[in-house]
């Protein structure tokens, strides 16, 4: 099986709980890995990571800003923001990154519809 | 005395943070411009002591659109403009140069209609997240002093429902849930308006609302 | 509830003026009022039972159907004003001013209620605005329609400032030249007739510029168009500039202008010093104006506070001896055009503007103006106006030393009100102060202090007084008292400093003062004087310090500065260059802003004086371009613009210059704000006779004063320097080792030539008078020449007669050494431990060990000396205990210590 590990930051607990239980339960070929901001994630030993899910608001830099960061260091990640909170101007700058949304609540759906691709 | 775990106040303020994304996301489309959101803040205080949390200022103007909800969980939600934000923020909305006084007329109408979308967006997190039965009164429109709009046990009392009966010798205590924003203007580089979004329980909610996190987590 | 009950209450819905909808939890229709069958011309049967999308397609996706979907499934209610929701009900209104357009304005509210089992509906309310719309529509085509005819007067008046900023341009680039040129032309050799002639050129030029001033300045308070600043300034700076502007005209008509700022009054203020400034100057210029003989007082005081708003209400009062006001005279003086009446307009010149505009801009403080007046007696011009405080600072004059606080100062003076006002000013600083009338009660007054045991020790003399002027008072306490109790004397003039210092030479006045004074220069004054050695020895090198009113610009060393001049029009290069070029700068010249910047990319400048209107690029394009090169930052570029309207000076700084000089150019004005650009390179004045003590650089300025002192009895310090190749620091040194080893010089000669030994006397003699000439002690040198020659080869008898003049001045040189070296010990830092100076240590422990042995109290002295010598060193300790003994009289532990000392410290006794 390939090695298919996602990378999910978010500064709340509840929201990486979430996310941990749908991979654990529907798409267990997944490894998970977690940060609680973008100064961990981008501290983390280097991997081959094939997504990340990350959170907007964050403490320290925000989603975008570190989308930006993960995506330099890792070439060809897919990059989703998880938020709520999905302002037009946010949608553009974003889109125009090549990152993706998921809108919260996070549902088991959502991450089905975004992991096609990896299938 | 209350408390949360840990996990429990993380619990809550995704949830906030998640109700007030979405309020952001429908406020934005309003005024056409970024909104920007803060980290959000908890607090479990003695009533007074909340009140002196968000009374910065005593004799500042402040206009507020105030949701009180009732049923499982009792309590007010609040979205709080600096008085003359509330202005500009209909000035933004509509779009047009009016002379004052037509402003001012149409402010309680339109801040009324804001509220209101901000503070379901932001409700509806919960009624989504948790399975509780809740009845929301419509929004009203307030305007005063800050001493006046942030005094909690007001809010409260205007629930009509005895919440400080439960006379159990300790301090009435509220969750003050706070999260400030900002509109940002990309063009002008510059913040247009800001306020504030607040959420107060009754001491028994609080409780439900513990039970509630707790379902939630377990079932994780 | 009953059913007939039910059913009227079903029957008012019905009825009600509010568009009433229910729907089923499934969003289907159950309830449908007439109000809605009116509204939307769809009957009830025709809607129940179907879904509100059936009935209203246009409405998927719309805010009302979420807002229908939110109150179905979450219970959330929503208000759905018109203004908010594009697409409200399809409906029709009864409106009588719909005026053609059916479209109802609504106002929604969607709200779920529940069953008796507990099952949500949607209740669904709409009222009809479209009234309220209309009026509002109307309400705002009116607004409209106002703002387009404000816009046009705005246009319009925007036309008109821009040609009176035009015709200011105009004016003033002539101005400029004729002020400039005059200016330079009285510099040059002319004979009376023609000197005559352009200082009455110079002269109207200046008060036809103030006219064109006063006509702007009423144009824009007319068009509203003049700000008020709010920014931090100090008051005294205002009153000094004020002082400045209006001493040079009234020390012309031989008046005394006097400033009086009550202790209490905060200085630090926020406001518009500008302002401010522009009216005192006005009244104070009328006063100066109407007033032939007599004073002028202009004072302040604070009349309000509000402490909590950081708030002040000062009282200005300018008050004259003047020609006086009548009743009617005083009504009119207010009002623009008018003065007194046109005979005094012919007689007294000037457009009556000044006080219009005063009044105006008291008003825009917040305060008002008004007039008390007698003919024949003078008049009060008095305003009030509100400033903001900055700080709590009140009083900024302190003290630097305890022991000045309640020193004596002997003011003399004719004039009651300078007296008062100086008696005011030095005890607001905590002086002691006496005021007497004239120079014999001066030295009266002196003699009684002297035999009360409470001597002055400052004196602050008038020059024109009376009888005994200000000049022979010093003299005469010179020549009184005995040098020890001669004190500190500051000559106070309201004339120009030039002719007072020069027949004060030689009086041992130890300062200048010009009238009117100013509390920080009274106060610097003072300190300074206070802290310098005495002036008196006549012949003594060096300049007499004058009061600091000149220096900033005046003092500023502008020779070898190199700026870069912009400016298009011939005659004003010619005047900022030789303005510029008198002082020492070196010009280099740009006729457009393309040149300058070319200019300085060329060459290095330290300032760039800006035109800002020229041809081919302008001065702001030029500032951008200068700007946009990282190199050019912090190059100080400053605007000279004959542009005078408000606005200008915020443009030049929004371009990125530094500063703003209007022209016509005022030079002293343009020198000092050139100042605060560059910084200083190579003072002119040498910084030992610098009298400036600022607070800030105190600390500094105290260094190089105690290093070495301005004055030494006997010693001229500047050859003296000059022979040690200026090293300041070697000198003092050498100073202190003189005195160490050449203090006793008298008496070990006398004791060489009692014991018959010439060889010895000689060589002591001829080493003395080396090492003496070498300090710099002149006099003494030559003395002790005489003795050596004499001793050499000359008649012996003529040698006690020498001797005996030899020794005063011996003693006068040692004793100046002994207070540098009293003076200096006590600053070498503890810890530092200057190199133990052994010689000195010997000697004063030689002297110690038979005072205590003996239990003379002399010891005391003794040991405060020894105590300066090892300050800071590891025996301070130790030393300390000895004094403690000392002073408990326990000679017997005292002796124990001081053993302990000696051996500690390897001193042979």
């Amino acid at each position: 099986m390939d090695n298919k590990t996602v990378l999910v930051v978010d500064d709340s607990s509840l929201a990486r709980m979430m996310i941990r239980k749908i991979f654990a339960t529907s798409f267990k070929e997944w490894q998970l890995v977690e940060a609680k901001d973008g100064d961990e994630a981008l501290g983390l030993p280097e991997g081959r990571l094939r997504l990340a899910l990350l959170d907007f608001n964050m403490p320290g830099m925000n989603g975008i800003e570190l989308a930006e960061k993960l995506m330099a260091k890792y070439p060809g990640l897919a990059v989703y923001l998880v938020t709520a909170n999905i302002q037009e101007r946010m949608h553009q700058r974003a889109e125009s990154m090549g990152i993706g949304f998921i809108k919260k609540p996070i549902a088991e759906s959502k991450i089905a519809d975004i992991l096609k691709p990896f299938a | 005395m209350f408390c949360l775990s840990e996990m429990e106040e993380d619990a809550l303020k995704e949830f906030f943070n998640m109700g007030l994304g979405m309020a952001a996301a429908s406020l934005s489309q309003m005024v056409n411009n970024e909104v920007l959101l803060s980290l959000p803040q908890l607090k479990v205080v003695p009533y007074e002591e909340a009140t002196r949390m968000l009374v910065a200022n005593e004799e500042e103007k402040l206009v507020a659109i105030r949701q009180n909800f009732t049923g499982e969980l009792t309590g007010t939600a609040l979205l709080i403009f600096p008085g003359a934000e509330g202005l500009e923020l209909v000035r933004t909305l509509l779009n047009e140069h009016m002379p004052l006084e037509v402003l001012m007329e149409l402010e309680q109408e339109t801040l009324q209609d804001v509220g209101n979308v901000v503070l379901n967006a932001f409700l509806e997190s919960f009624t989504q997240m948790m399975s509780l039965q809740f009845e929301f009164e419509a929004a009203e429109f307030l305007k005063g002093s800050s001493s006046f709009l942030l005094d909690i046990s007001s809010h409260l009392a205007a629930q009509r429902l005895s919440l400080l009966a439960e006379a159990d010798g300790e301090e009435e205590r509220a969750f003050v849930l706070m999260m400030d924003f900002k509109t940002h203007d990309e063009e002008e580089a510059q913040h247009t308006l800001s306020g504030f979004v607040v959420l107060l329980f009754s001491q028994y909610s609080m409780e439900v609302l513990k039970r509630e996190l707790k379902v939630i987590l377990a079932t994780l | 509830m009953s059913e007939l009950d039910v059913r009227l209450l079903f029957r008012a819905l019905e009825v009600s003026a509010v568009g009433t909808i229910v729907l089923d939890p499934e969003m289907r229709i159950v309830f449908w009022n007439d109000w809605m069958e009116k509204g939307s011309r769809l009957r009830a049967e025709q809607v129940l039972q179907k879904t509100l999308l059936e009935v209203f397609p246009e409405l998927a996706e719309s805010r009302i159907s979420r807002a229908v979907e939110s109150a179905l499934n979450s219970g959330l209610p929503t208000m759905l004003s018109h203004r908010l929701t594009p697409t409200p009900f399809p409906l029709y209104t009864a409106s009588e001013k719909s005026e053609g357009n059916p479209r109802m304005s609504q106002m929604v509210l969607i709200k779920a209620i529940r069953d008796t089992s507990e099952r949500r509906f949607c209740l669904i309310q709409i009222q009809d605005i479209t009234n309220t719309v209309s009026r509002e529509q109307m309400l705002r085509t009116q607004a409209q329609e106002l703002q387009a005819a404000k816009e046009n007067a705005q246009e319009a008046n925007k036309a008109k400032s821009d040609f009176l900023a035009n015709m200011s341009h105009e004016i003033r680039t002539p101005m400029n030249a004729i002020i400039g040129m005059s200016h330079l032309a009285l510099k040059t050799d002319l004979n009376i007739k023609q000197r005559d002639y352009i200082s009455k050129v110079h002269a109207s030029a200046q008060s036809l510029l103030g006219i064109i001033n006063d006509i702007l300045d009423f144009s824009k308070i007319e068009a509203g168009k003049l700000a008020m600043e709010a920014v931090p300034f100090y008051l005294e700076d205002v009153l000094n500039n004020v002082a400045n502007l209006v001493a040079m005209k009234a020390e012309e008509q031989g008046l005394e202008v006097n400033f009086q700022v009550d202790p209490g009054v905060p200085l630090n203020l926020i406001g518009d010093p500008l302002r401010l400034g522009q009216i005192l100057i006005n009244l104070t210029n009328n006063a100066v104006k109407f007033t032939r003989k007599g004073n002028i007082v202009v004072s302040v005081r604070m009349v309000g506070e509000k402490e909590e708003e950081h708030r002040v209400t000062l009282h200005f009062k300018v008050e004259d001896t003047g020609i006086g006001l009548n009743e009617e005279q005083m009504a009119r003086l207010f009002t623009a055009f008018t003065q007194a009446d046109s005979s005094t307009t012919r007689k007294f010149g000037g457009t009556g503007l000044g006080l219009t505009i005063s009044k105006r801009l008291v008003e825009m403080m917040h305060g008002r103006i008004w007039v008390e007046s007698a003919p024949g007696v003078g008049s009060t011009f008095q305003f009030t106006a509100v400033f903001g405080r900055k700080g709590k600072e009140r009083r900024r004059f302190r003290l630097p030393s305890r022991e000045m606080v309640g020193l004596r100062v002997l003011v003399a003076d004719d004039n009651p009100v300078s007296r008062e006002i100086l008696q005011k000013s030095f005890e607001s600083f905590s002086f002691r102060v006496t005021c007497v009338a004239s120079g014999e009660e001066a030295v009266f007054e002196m003699e009684r202090g002297i035999m009360v045991n409470k001597p002055y020790q400052m004196v602050y003399l008038d020059w024109q007084m009376g009888e005994m002027d200000g000049i022979r008072t010093a003299k005469e306490i010179g020549r009184r008292f005995p040098h020890a109790h001669v004190p500190k004397i500051v000559m106070v003039t309201a004339y120009s400093r030039e002719d007072v210092i020069l027949a004060a030479k030689g009086a041992g006045i130890d300062a200048f003062l010009t009238k009117p004074i100013n509390l920080s220069i009274l106060f610097e004054t003072a300190l300074s004087v206070l802290t310098r050695e005495s002036q008196r020895q006549p012949g003594v090198g060096g300049e007499l310090p004058v009061s600091p009113r000149s220096r900033d610009a005046a003092s500023f060393a502008w020779r070898g500065f190199k700026v870069l001049l912009v400016e298009d029009n011939e005659i004003n290069q010619q005047v900022a260059r030789e303005l510029l070029e008198e002082e020492g700068v070196v010009v280099v010249i740009a006729a457009n802003g393309e040149e300058a910047v070319a200019a300085v990319h060329r060459e290095s400048f330290d300032l760039v004086l800006m035109d800002v209107q020229m041809p081919v690029m302008d001065g702001y394009a030029a500032t951008r371009a200068i700007r946009a090169d990282p190199a050019f930052k912090s190059l100080p570029i400053i605007a000279m613009t004959a542009n005078a309207m408000a606005g200008d000076r915020e443009r030049c700084m929004e371009t990125g210059m530094n500063d703003h000089i209007s022209k016509p150019v005022h030079p002293p004005g343009m020198f000092a704000t050139m100042a605060r650009h560059v910084a200083p390179r190579a003072p002119v004045v040498a910084p030992a006779t610098m009298t400036v003590v600022r607070e800030e650089r105190a600390a500094s300025v105290k260094e190089e004063v105690i290093d070495l002192p301005e004055q030494l009895d006997g010693i001229d310090l500047a050859a003296g320097l000059r022979n040690l190749n200026g090293n300041r620091k070697f000198y003092r040194k050498v100073l202190g080792d003189v005195h160490a080893r050449f203090q006793d010089v008298a008496e070990k000669f006398a004791g060489e030539l009692q014991h018959g030994h010439r060889d010895e006397a000689r060589r002591l003699i001829h080493t003395f008078k080396g090492v003496i000439g070498t300090l710099g002690a002149g006099v003494l040198q030559r003395l002790s020449g005489e003795i050596e020659e004499t001793l050499v080869k000359g008649d012996p008898a003529r040698l006690p007669g020498l001797i005996d003049g030899w020794k005063p001045e011996v003693a006068r040189v040692m004793g100046a050494l002994e207070r540098i070296v009293v003076k200096v010990q006590p600053v070498s830092a503890p810890g530092v431990a200057a190199p133990l100076d052994r010689e000195q240590l010997q000697k004063i422990f030689g002297r110690l060990s038979g005072l205590i042995d003996e239990g003379d109290s002399d010891a005391q002295e003794w040991v405060a000396k020894a105590m300066e010598l090892l300050a800071g060193t590891e025996w301070s300790g130790l030393m300390e205990r000895l004094r403690s003994r000392i002073d408990d009289y326990e000679f017997e532990m005292a002796r124990e210590t001081f053993r302990q000392l000696v051996s500690s410290l390897d001193v042979r006794l």
